[in-house]
């Protein structure tokens, strides 16, 4: 193995981190055999110049398809390996496809894949985007009184037909970041919203609307069991929830009447941080890694409150931080609790 | 009763790629390295694939049940004639190695887009006869 084909394989190497983990698991190691090959199988002559630029073109290669390979393995889901081609049993049988199985995988914690963790960050990033526009609007001089009603209200319908499409396929864990969402807006928790303003209480009736219509679509009330199952079985999803409904009004609590130049950092920067707190913990598979990327995410929210604005805000803001931390973590000590009575009732 | 065989409506037509790396296996399980290859050879040269965009298009099919995993050696696992030299086993472990092999519904999907595929020239055939007449 020469230095140039030792670099490629070690760049290469490189590259495959940029796949889905899942996707990783599953076939980094054959890929990077089969790379190997392919380097070896490139040489017209050892040491010639033209199995070097071969080689770089193999590697060139590998790189220019490199997004389309990776959007693919986004849809990558992990199979049954076949061990030994001798089992007739396992022959020429089409891998069986039941409906609802996927769901039930998710209910227990399975990780999303790529794709589910983005569609859950959605109602985060739709959240800052909205206040964001609002914010330019007023800064620069086109601002319009209505605006500042449609902008909110095109999150919250957003958030109300991503929770249709959630209901419909039972309650997946990504969905539970649009109905923290709708809770955000219906229940108004801090008298902030416009929508409220605007429909009243009537603001509930879309929402009703929406889960009747999902019910319909699944033709049964089956993805309402599965979405207190996928809680029972699952806690931290519940903190999931509460992340969603009560940490994004923290992005612009502080300021929505003065949109400074700091201030609209300060809400693109807390958008992308809740955002990123949501697709860790939909991609996390462990409670605790889960637990951590949401307590990271608001830590750096409640940083940010007391780097860049004045110290009693920041403080206020940290303070709120804490509590609702607090808060979050009461669905994981249910959890615990649970585990330590399990395991105790199994001595 | 006859097994019913699901319908391949929603995988017809089948992209180059992969019509190939199906056709590739129809003679048999291979490895990726293997399918690879052939790719390239069945296509003339015109269908050459990176190793990303091979196990992406395998992920694709395993998960469509169109193909197989097995671990173990097949005819086409042999090391002869594969690029490996002494001292290649730090990147091969070629005793483990997992091939791929289709499964019958991916032998149907692929007799399916034969059809299609012998329908279409079947039909330019008979249309430019007529045109030629």
């Amino acid at each position: 193995v020469n230095h140039l084909e030792r670099s490629l394989i070690a760049l290469y190497a490189l590259l495959l981190r940029l796949f889905p983990p899942t996707f990783r698991a599953e076939f980094a190691s054959e890929m990077q055999e089969v790379f190997f090959q392919a380097l070896r199988g490139a040489r017209p002559e050892p040491s010639s110049n033209r199995r070097r630029i071969e080689m770089i073109r193999l590697f060139l290669r590998e790189i220019v398809y490199l997004p389309a390979a990776i959007w693919s393995a986004l849809e990558f889901r992990p199979v049954q390996v076949t061990s030994g081609i001798e089992n007739p049993l396992d022959q020429d049988r089409p891998a069986p496809k039941v409906p609802g199985v996927e769901v039930d995988q998710r209910w227990i914690g399975e990780p999303s894949g790529w794709k589910e963790a983005l569609l859950g960050a959605v109602p985060f990033l739709l959240y800052g985007l909205a206040y964001l526009l609002i914010a330019l609007s007023e800064r620069s001089g086109f601002y319009h009184a209505d605006f500042r009603n449609y902008a909110p209200q095109m999150v919250f319908y957003g958030s109300v037909i991503g929770m249709l499409v959630g209901c419909v396929n039972g309650f997946p864990r990504w969905s539970y970041g649009y109905l923290g969402m709708v809770l955000h807006f219906t229940l108004d928790f801090f008298n902030e919203h416009f929508s409220v303003i605007v429909f009243g209480q009537q603001i509930w009736i879309p929402v009703l609307i929406a889960l009747g219509l999902g019910l319909l679509i699944a033709r049964s009330f089956r993805s309402l069991e599965q979405l207190l199952q996928g809680v029972w079985r699952d806690w931290p999803r519940l903190a999931f929830l509460a992340y969603a409904a009560l940490l994004p009004i923290y992005t612009i609590i502080f300021f929505d009447s003065d949109w400074g130049i700091e201030e609209l950092y300060g809400l693109g920067f807390d958008t992308l941080i809740l955002a990123a707190g949501a697709v860790v913990f939909l991609c996390s598979r462990m409670t605790w890694q889960r637990v951590v990327s949401l307590q990271v995410s608001m830590f750096l929210l409640a940083l940010r409150g007391i780097l860049f604005l004045d110290w009693s805000a920041g403080l206020t803001l940290f303070l709120f931080v804490s509590f609702w931390t607090a808060l979050l973590l009461i669905p994981v000590l249910f959890s615990l609790v649970r585990w330590g009575v399990k395991s105790m009732q199994a001595r | 009763l006859p097994e019913q065989v699901p319908s391949t409506d929603h995988l017809i037509p089948l992209r180059e790629p992969t019509f190939f790396i199906l056709l590739t296996l129809s003679q048999g399980s291979k490895h990726g390295y293997a399918i690879l290859r052939d790719v390239e050879t069945l296509s003339e040269g015109r269908v050459s694939l990176s190793t990303g965009t091979l196990y992406g298009a395998l992920g694709r099919l395993l998960t469509q049940g169109l193909i197989q995993r097995v671990v173990g050696d097949t005819p086409e696992n042999s090391v002869e004639g594969k690029g490996y030299e002494n001292g290649d086993e730090a990147y091969s472990s070629v005793r483990g190695r997992k091939a791929y092999r289709l499964t019958q519904f991916g032998r149907h999907v692929l007799d399916a887009e034969i059809g299609r595929l012998q329908a279409l020239l079947s039909a330019t055939g008979h249309w430019m006869g007529r045109e030629s007449l």
